[in-house]
């Protein structure tokens, strides 16, 4: 069986609610003529009641791997950063960092058996975007390349990626998470 | 746990709608092969026990993402 590989598209085509929310550059690549985005008001644990954009929200049809639920914004918090939150709307509680893996991994493919392909109707012309969970500590950062999440049109599947060699922790060097520190807000490096 | 016993060739119907059939019995090894709907993922249960903590531990993180310090 000869596998199927999908590469990392350009993230820039997901749309991405922006917090603070009053910020008017919001959600992400305007679609010429396209639909106006609606909204919808979600409560969360990290940054209260926010609102976000409908081409923000994805859907998981099989939820993610071992997590409840199926219904998830991507968020921007900060601009600048490569890294987005994937923000629960069912449980205010459960949000993930997320990541673009091209951005860190130039070479990066998903391998997918043909069946699985087929399965999730990936294999037609619609662009497929790819995102990778970033599990950070103090000690270290790391994303998961062996489960991607793809993205087509909004339903997102967790996968399981058959190429070679990618790891479920895969280390980010020069990426980090500051010890927490009183009153200091997110902007600046170190 | 429903425990049955099937021989090589023989099947278990699961909800009507999918398929377990014995393919092959080799030593300690069973080769099984599964028929289900398009919607119902499969997976080796220890691949989906790890990439569950993983997404658990990706979502420990509190509220500050990472931030990038080195050159990327």
């Amino acid at each position: 069986m000869i596998p199927t590989q999908i590469k990392a598209g350009e993230f820039e085509r997901l749309g991405a609610s922006a917090l603070p929310a009053a910020n008017a550059a919001g959600s992400g690549p305007a679609a010429e003529g396209g639909p106006v985005a609606g909204r919808e008001v979600c409560e969360t644990s990290r940054f209260g009641s926010i609102e976000v954009e409908a081409d923000s929200v994805l859907t998981f049809p099989e939820g993610l791997i071992g997590l409840p639920g199926s219904r998830y914004a991507l968020l921007c918090t900060d601009q600048r950063s490569p890294f987005y939150w994937l923000q629960s709307l069912e449980d205010t509680r459960l949000a993930l960092p997320v990541t673009n893996p091209h951005r860190f991994f130039g070479d990066f493919v998903v391998e997918l058996d043909d069946e699985e392909v087929q399965r999730l109707g990936l294999g037609g012309e619609d662009p497929v975007d790819v995102l990778v969970t970033v599990t950070a500590t103090t000690q270290s950062t790391t994303v998961n390349l062996k489960a991607p999440i793809l993205v087509r049109k909004q339903q997102a599947h967790q996968v399981l990626n058959r190429a070679a060699g990618v790891q479920m922790k895969a280390p980010l060097p020069g990426v980090g998470v500051r010890a927490a520190q009183p009153g200091v807000g997110a902007s600046g490096r170190n | 746990m429903l425990r049955i016993s099937r021989r090589l060739g023989e099947k278990i119907i699961v909800g009507g709608d999918i398929v377990i059939e014995v393919l092959e019995v080799r030593g300690g090894t069973v080769r099984l092969g599964i028929d289900a709907p398009r919607s119902v993922p499969i997976y080796r249960e220890e691949l989906w026990l790890e990439v569950k903590s993983e997404n658990e531990q990706a979502a420990s993180t509190a509220t500050e993402l990472p931030t990038v310090t080195g050159d990327f």
